[in-house]
């Protein structure tokens, strides 16, 4: 063994090959099969993608790092489940890209809160968390009433999530804007008229995330429950959420692993193979043959 | 510094300073309604920055034939100096976002200091802006020597150097503003990591390229390791920030996993930058720097070989251990606890290794504070591995995940093992570098070194306290059935440790500030008969920055 | 090229090579390094064995305890289910006269509620259950919705202003944030509340402004509160 090395160890080129190929193989082992193993995500056909406003509210909750302290993530512990709910699935964070889980509780777990405390009292303890709980230590955010969402980028987030394998439709991309409105403030005036547009199209990309869970949570206040539900039932009905045996979204997630690994695998061996010590004879000779021949007539 | 570079070298770095200032015109013109747009100033400006600093010398003559003869150290030079800055930068910043936990006040309601935008600030500070540089400076230093060979032109380290560095203030400056991918350490949006994997592909090509040229038979295992960091770091990186742009414009990108998978593969990530980018890179570093220093062969060619390929290997399946217990399939897990337990022997090999290397110069760890960094580098790398190992077990896990037990056992590597092995060769190459006896002050490394252990022990005590309490708290019982502690008595039941953890970290930030002044008296003070007093003295390996015959 | 020599002061040899003056011993490995990575290996593969561990393309090895981690917690849930069951199913079944005259049962009740509050209810009543700003004081004993406990457990079942259908609504309008009134006669109606009596500090006001004041509040709280804001405050009582 010893002796082996001691010849690889002469070999800048060998020790890169090694290097790569011995660290990748807990990588592909680990990580390639979660695209094949079918039970490593749950099927649940009623997991709905998240309404544009929705998306807009997790990306300020990625911009301001409050994963850094609150993970969304409730493990399979006794404790756990008493203090925060049911246990967290896979296909929970299935449309989350990237996922939320975190890595640290300075505040508790996240991932059940949804409808638990008033919109209302989500503002105040934002505003300034020790007006609400004088022993918290989170941080006051006063600016967020203050800052405008911008909202006209909507779409191409939509879209963006669309090429990643979230199933947005094309009439949820054209509606995002209006949809996002209506949502916020259904009573406004700007809002209702948003919201007719969308009742004049007849389309309410809204589905619950989880229906089961679903009393209302001040999401989609004021959307009349009976549109929801009807959308829900035609998304059921024609199974548009179900897998094809192969469909576009088998094609992203085989490139998603194999392709991306294979890529990865042969640009790997483009450049070794254009660094081989022994090939820099023949690739310098092929870069200077044009030299070469000047002083000669063409023949 | 940049009169040492060819004319034609000139030539090529303005070109690509133009460039690079052409690209951030194209990021401010499209950014313009997004922060990018800020970013694309930035960029603009370090563009301008680099043709004006080639500009001034641009017109130099030529550098004589004879820098050919000895080793390229001025991008050595800045890179250490870069990497004390930030450690200041990010050391300051850690400590106050420490302080954020004690008196959650102290963001003064702006958005840019709030705990969750400034906690990146500080880990990327001090792990890609002191780390990197250190890293980047020391292994160009190493791997000539080492290799016997000069650095093959001297562009390439400058833009690497120059690079790398813009890479680490778009990133700090972006989480400011609320720019981020929101993985952790990996947070920088994709503009930001397509420009890394060009600076990072160059690094590569310099090692490469210059360990083609060298003129020893064999690789040193320092260099075995060098090279693993970058090549693995490449992977890490690129796989783990495939991401899909909102357009051009936007700065927002979603990441092309999601869910589950992307868990597993955001703490492969993860878990292999603490493995190949602060573990396996200052490995290398310390496999030069300590026998260097202590004067004595390496305890064991073998064992090298048995850590180094174990470190290799293992450490890639261990990343799952950072999600036990959750919606990540059970047999990953599996996977992960099993391998982190492996991974402890080829970890503390290297450890004894570096420890049974000072056998014959333990009184050179007693009187010179440089090799004790160093020393005690190992000591807290053993203790960190055996800690981690111990908390990938899942029962264990179960109790130490998402407390502060694991952010001490962080900064147990990070401080005592990555910060002090990095101020040990610090400050046994600034005297070597600027061709000095010493360091202006020995004192003064010893003031640092001392500053910094107890400050690591505080820190690591405080977390140690307060991550088992903050655990057990959680999951306690009473007779009855129920939970004992509501989450907020657990926060309140937090604060004496969070107040110590953040005054162990300003004794170590004290510490470095005292290294900066020290490293910068050592650099201002140049004696007069430098060149001629290099012979006989400890650090006379200066002579060997000459380059010897080949064989 | 330097040869190979001996070390004097660990007696072994060196390899013979040398980089900047760097040498390395050609120590064998010690034993014990082998010895731990075949006692880890040895451990890692009955592990294996036992639980779910290797991927089989479309599938995994279950191990042959035949574990996984959901399972556990289930049966774990279950378990702490039955050990609570002796009380739980009491407090379930039998009056709350009953209960409360229970002093064991009581003190698991104080307990658990303690916690159960302290997660779930103190965000806004606070830990001490005084009520942060704007937040009922809950030790006060001045309940709006009622103090006995049918109706404390009914209140904090369907809640106010919830989601749960049967919840109890509070009719209490935002008035400054619907813009029925402006920021100034908001703080009229609170200058005229404040002067009506049950209140200790009297806050005399000009009786041309109060005339104003009294018409504020005829026109926007009368309707719930009465004329003279006595009114009961089940129905739109203010103290």
């Amino acid at each position: 063994m010893f002796g082996l090395h001691y010849k690889l160890e002469r070999k800048a080129i060998g020790i890169v090959l090694a290097i790569i190929g011995v660290s990748s193989i807990g990588g592909l082992v680990e990580i390639a099969p979660l695209f094949t193993i079918h039970n490593t995500v749950e099927k649940a056909p009623d997991m709905r993608v998240y309404t544009p406003l929705e998306l807009a509210g997790r990306n300020i909750y990625i911009r301001e790092g409050c994963y850094a302290c609150h993970s969304q993530m409730i493990r399979t512990l006794r404790d756990e489940v008493h203090r925060y709910g049911a246990y967290s699935r896979a296909v929970e964070s299935q449309y989350d890209h990237p996922m939320l889980w975190g890595s640290k509780r300075t505040g508790p777990d996240l991932a059940r809160i949804g409808g638990k405390y008033s919109d209302e009292w989500h503002v105040a303890h934002m505003v300034n968390p020790r007006q609400v709980m004088p022993q918290s230590i989170m941080p006051s955010y006063p600016w967020l009433q203050l800052t405008g969402l911008r909202v006209d980028d909507l779409p191409g987030h939509l879209k963006a999530l669309r090429a990643v394998g979230v199933p947005y439709t094309d009439e949820m991309i054209a509606n995002a804007i209006n949809d996002a409105y209506g949502q916020a403030s259904p009573d406004s005036i700007g809002g209702r008229r948003a919201f007719k547009e969308v009742r004049k199209s007849d389309e309410c990309p809204r589905l619950r995330r989880q229906a089961e869970c679903s009393h209302g949570n001040g999401r989609a206040r004021g959307l009349p429950p009976d549109t929801r539900q009807a959308h829900r039932n035609r998304k059921q009905d024609d199974g548009g959420v179900e897998i094809m045996p192969f469909t576009h979204e088998t094609l992203v997630w085989f490139s998603k692993s194999y392709g991306l690994f294979y890529l990865l695998g042969l640009s790997l061996i483009v450049v070794v193979y254009a660094y081989w010590p022994s090939n820099k004879k023949s690739f310098d000779q092929a870069a200077e043959s044009i030299l070469e021949s000047e002083d000669k007539p063409w023949r | 510094m940049l009169a040492q570079l060819t004319k034609a070298e000139r030539e090529r770095g303005l070109l690509i300073s133009v460039a690079v200032a052409l690209c951030g015109l194209v990021m401010a013109v499209l950014g313009r309604n997004d922060p990018l747009g800020i970013h694309g100033a930035i960029v603009i400006l370090a563009g301008l920055l680099c043709v004006f600093a080639i500009i001034a010398k641009f017109y130099a003559p030529e550098p004589s034939a004879s820098r050919l003869e000895n080793y390229y150290d001025d991008p050595t030079k800045v890179g250490i100096i870069l990497s004390m800055a930030w450690a200041v930068v990010g050391l300051f910043v850690g400590d106050w976002v420490a302080w954020l936990l004690v008196f959650p006040e102290l963001t003064f309601d702006a958005p840019w200091a709030s705990f969750g935008r400034i906690r990146p600030v500080h880990t990327t500070a001090v792990i890609f802006g002191f780390g990197g540089n250190a890293l980047i400076a020391t292994s160009l230093y190493v791997l000539q020597r080492t290799s016997r060979a000069r650095l093959p032109d001297q562009l390439s380290p400058w833009f690497v150097l120059a690079g790398y560095n813009l890479f680490c203030v778009l990133a700090v400056s972006g989480y400011l503003m609320g720019i981020t991918q929101s993985k952790e350490y990996a947070e920088p949006e994709w503009y930001a990591d397509v420009w890394l994997v060009v600076v990072w592909v160059t690094y590569f090509a310099i090692y490469l390229r210059t360990l083609v040229r060298r003129k020893e038979p064999h690789i040193y295992v320092a260099n075995w390791y060098y090279m693993a960091f970058i090549l693995v770091v490449a992977v890490l990186h690129i796989v783990n920030n495939l991401a899909v742009p909102v357009s051009i414009g936007n700065a927002k990108s979603y990441s092309v996993f999601s869910g589950v998978q992307d868990a597993m593969t955001q703490w492969w990530y993860g878990h292999n930058a603490v493995a190949f980018f602060l573990t396996a890179g200052f490995l290398g570093m310390m496999y030069y720097y300590l026998p260097k220093r202590a004067g004595r062969p390496i305890f064991s060619y073998r064992l090298s070989i048995i850590s180094f390929w174990g470190i290799t290997f293992f450490y890639m399946w261990a990343g799952s251990h950072h999600l036990h217990y959750t919606a990540l399939p059970h047999w990953v897990q599996t996977l992960g606890m099993t391998f982190s337990v492996m991974l402890l022997v080829p970890s503390w090999a290297s450890a004894a290794n570096a420890l049974l290397t000072l056998n014959g110069a333990w009184h050179k760890v007693r009187d010179d504070a440089t090799l004790r960094f160093m020393m005690v580098a190992a000591v807290f790398y053993g203790i960190s591995t055996f800690e981690g190992s111990f908390m990938a077990i899942r029962s264990v896990n179960s109790l130490s995940h998402y407390t502060d037990w694991t952010v001490g056992h962080v900064h147990a590597g990070a401080l005592g093992w990555v910060a002090m092995i990095t101020f040990g060769a610090i400050y046994a190459s600034v005297p070597w570098l600027w061709k000095r006896d010493g360091m202006h002050s020995a004192r003064l490394v010893e003031v640092h070194f001392w500053f910094a252990l107890i400050g690591t022990i505080i820190y690591v005590f405080a977390m140690w306290n307060s991550g088992i309490i903050q655990g057990l708290m959680w999951r306690t019982y009473s007779e009855s059935g129920t939970l004992t502690y509501s989450f907020i008595e657990s926060v309140v039941a937090m604060r004496p440790y969070y107040v110590a953890r953040a005054i162990g970290g300003l004794f170590f930030l004290i510490g470095a500030v005292v290294g900066c002044y020290n490293i910068w008296m050592t650099i201002r003070n140049a004696p007069a008969h430098a060149a001629e007093r290099v012979d006989g003295k400890p650090d006379a390996v200066i002579a060997g920055a000459r380059l010897q015959p080949g064989e | 090229m330097a040869v190979k020599e001996r070390d004097s002061h660990t007696g072994y040899m060196t390899t013979g090579h040398e980089w900047n003056g760097i040498k390395e011993l050609n120590t064998p490995v010690p034993r014990i390094v082998y010895f731990f990575l075949i006692t880890t290996a040895l451990f890692s593969i009955g592990y294996w064995i036992l639980m779910p561990a290797w991927p089989l393309g479309v599938s995994f090895t279950r191990g042959l305890l035949g574990i996984d981690q959901t399972t556990t917690v289930e049966n774990a849930l279950k378990q702490s289910n039955i050990q609570r069951a002796s009380w739980t199913k009491r407090i379930e079944t039998e009056s709350y006269t009953a209960i409360q005259a229970d002093d064991a049962l009581m003190k698991i009740v104080r307990q658990s509620g303690k916690t159960l509050f302290g997660d779930n209810c103190a965000v806004c009543h606070g830990l001490n259950a005084k009520g942060s700003k704007g937040f009922p004081d809950l030790t006060a004993r001045t309940w709006l919705w009622g103090g006995d406990p049918e109706t404390l457990a009914e209140t904090i079942r369907v809640g106010i202003n919830a989601d749960h259908p049967k919840t109890r609504i509070s009719e209490m309008l935002g008035f400054g944030r619907n813009q029925v009134l402006n920021r100034a006669q908001v703080d009229a109606v609170i200058a005229y509340l404040r002067t009506l009596p049950g209140e200790t500090e009297k806050a005399p006001a000009p009786i041309a402004q109060l005339d104003e004041r009294q018409k504020l509040f005829a026109a926007h709280c009368a309707t719930c509160h009465g004329d003279d804001g006595k009114e009961n405050l089940r129905k739109g009582r203010r103290t």
